[in-house]
């Protein structure tokens, strides 16, 4: 085997104090993950199943740097180039003109299915295109998307992977950084070629895809990072109409900040028992049976935001926007003035719509978009429908936090399905994110079926913990205040 | 299947076909081994199936790589057919000539 060229040299621990150079990927997310990109000059497996996007996350890859002025070049030896440029061109990408700015090649290498084979042969031809177009190109980047295609000309295991390391190593001491696609497979000839290229490579990420629920996900995990640390969760993805987009599920949880100042809830009484209000940039979480007035409550708060010039995106899982908005005029909560002057923002969709990746891009994208200040789920529960338990779990918690993030407060409610709210608040599991929760229930009085609510947590606010009974009026909500 | 050994004809059972109509490219990588045996086989090939009357071009990938580009010559050595016109590749360094002579239909 040929030797280790010094540019591996610093892999070994000893030297692991020089600082890796990484290359951003410039895809939404996965530069995160990876702790500021690729590994410059090194070899990175990007492997998974058919259909789970590799091509597409690879190609990318190279697109988002040809933008830079970085020049790759993106070798198939599955895909159709044309297949390729129709793809590219469903994400807005114009490839065919970076490639007439030379900051890109695609090229579709088909090897004859029937080829005849008379003796030894080597990679030599491939070498000499891909010399002829790094030189003239000055390529950066190399994508070599399913190699083990044409590998396979050898039939065997052994040279597959000698020529295999040859030409990684060529590609590396050229200064390459190199991407490699493989398909994984429970082909025992094509594993023993990927378990190799998995040694090989620098940093492995693995692409996947679970169908829960009739809705299918893909996730992607990085596996290993010689010499870098990453996000070991597997996270999920999505391919929007701009490209690859993954929210990793863990790095949110760290960059919690503390609730900011005082925000009035729109009804007055409640700020007294919240001590104030609720806070700015916390989450607010409002639980009770249908009926109790949970969207009522949410929509108090929207029209006071929107009367201080705040925006509201206001996301409507259960009702449209004609009878969201009819059925808040009829307890007096006039939405339509907000709407009109473009503070108050709704997207009605039906959970059942897009997979929780798609719904979560879209929601990203319109927090990007319209900057609102805070953010109405309605109902948190009804994301159950999205998918799974532990889907709608991941939808919420990142959706949440990712609100956090950017300081918009979040209120969402959920509705119950017992008699007492308390009971069910665990149910989705997110409990530990919440700052304020607030149950709304019926009670017997008389013979009369009557409401209170009780605000059960209120993370940095002195809140009082008794039952305080309200009515749903034409005015919207309005507590009873006991007599003393 | 892609060895195509079980096509391959036996010798003596081939039937002439005008050699000057074989005209072959052979693409080679400097003189790396196997394009070195690959030379020798075919110009063996030639005098001893076509009397040395097959035209053949030999390219050197390393000093045009646009030629391998534009015919997908990936590996070396590597024989293109372009007369009968098949546009046929036949990989490796040629040491079995049944290949070629099956490919293309070559009866002595």
């Amino acid at each position: 085997m040929p030797d280790k060229k010094k540019t591996a040299s610093s892999k070994t621990p000893d030297s692991r104090v020089v600082r890796l150079s990484k290359v951003k990927t410039g895809i939404y997310g996965l530069d995160e993950i990876l702790h500021g990109g690729l590994p410059t000059n090194r070899t990175t497996l990007l492997s998974g199943g058919p259909g789970t996007g590799k091509s597409v996350m690879a190609l990318e890859f190279l697109y988002r740097r040809a933008l830079e002025g970085e020049a790759g070049i993106y070798v198939t030896f599955e895909e159709r180039t044309e297949a390729l440029h129709q793809n590219a061109l469903t994400f807005g990408w114009n490839l065919a003109s970076l490639e007439k700015a030379g900051k890109l090649f695609i090229y579709g290498a088909r090897i004859d299915p029937k080829v005849t084979i008379s003796g030894d042969f080597d990679l030599k031809g491939l070498l000499a295109i891909l010399n002829g177009k790094i030189t003239s190109m000055k390529a950066s980047f190399i994508v070599i998307d399913a190699l083990d295609v044409l590998l396979g000309l050898f039939d065997k295991p052994l040279r597959e992977r000698n020529e295999l390391y040859a030409l990684n190593n060529w590609l590396i001491e050229r200064g390459m950084t190199v991407v490699l696609t493989a398909k994984t497979s429970a082909d025992k000839k094509i594993s023993s070629l990927y378990d190799f290229l998995d040694y090989m490579a620098d940093c492995v990420i693995q692409l996947d895809q679970h169908i829960v629920s009739n809705i299918s996900t893909k996730y992607l995990r990085v596996t290993k990072y010689r010499g870098s640390d990453f996000i070991h969760n597997e996270c999920p993805f999505v391919i929007t109409e701009d490209g690859i987009s993954i929210t990793a599920i863990s790095r949110v949880t760290l960059r919690h900040r503390p609730p900011g100042p005082l925000l009035p809830s729109g009804v007055p009484e409640l700020d007294d028992l919240l001590g104030g209000g609720y806070r700015r940039n916390s989450s607010i979480f409002i639980s009770g049976n249908p009926g109790t007035g949970k969207t009522i409550l949410a929509n108090s708060f929207v029209l006071a935001a929107c009367n201080r010039g705040e925006k509201v995106l206001s996301l409507s899982f259960e009702e449209s926007q004609e009878t969201l908005v009819s059925t808040m005029l009829s307890v007096g909560i006039d939405l339509r003035p907000a709407l009109r002057q473009g503070r108050l923002m709704i997207i009605a969709s039906m959970p059942e719509a897009r997979g929780a990746e798609e719904h979560l891009y879209h929601i990203l994208k319109t927090i990007n978009e319209f900057k609102p200040k805070h953010i109405i789920i309605d109902a948190a529960s009804s994301c159950r429908r999205i998918g799974a338990e532990r889907i709608a779990f991941d939808f919420l918690f990142r959706l949440i936090n990712t609100c956090k993030e950017r300081d918009i407060t979040v209120i969402a409610t959920n509705q119950t399905k017992g008699f007492r709210a308390g009971q069910e608040i665990s149910g989705i599991g997110l409990s530990s994110i919440l700052d304020i929760i607030i149950f709304l229930e019926y009670f017997e009085r008389d013979e009369h079926l009557c409401r209170r609510l009780l605000v059960a947590r209120g993370t940095g606010l002195k809140i009082q913990s008794h039952y305080t009974e309200y009515r749903i009026t034409d005015r919207g909500i309005e507590l009873v205040h006991k007599p003393e | 299947m892609r060895k195509g050994k079980d096509t391959s004809p036996k010798k003596g059972q081939r039937n002439p076909i005008p050699e000057k109509e074989i005209e072959l490219i052979l693409f080679v990588a400097d003189d790396e081994p196997n394009s070195l045996k690959a030379k020798e086989n075919l110009v063996e090939i030639n005098r001893h199936y076509f009397k040395g009357k097959a035209k053949i071009r030999i390219v050197d990938v390393m000093e045009d790589f646009r030629k391998a580009l534009e015919n997908d010559v990936l590996v070396t050595p590597c024989l293109l057919v372009v007369q009968p016109p098949l546009r046929s590749l036949i990989i490796g360094n040629l040491s079995d000539p049944n290949q070629l002579l099956a490919t293309i239909k070559f009866k002595e």
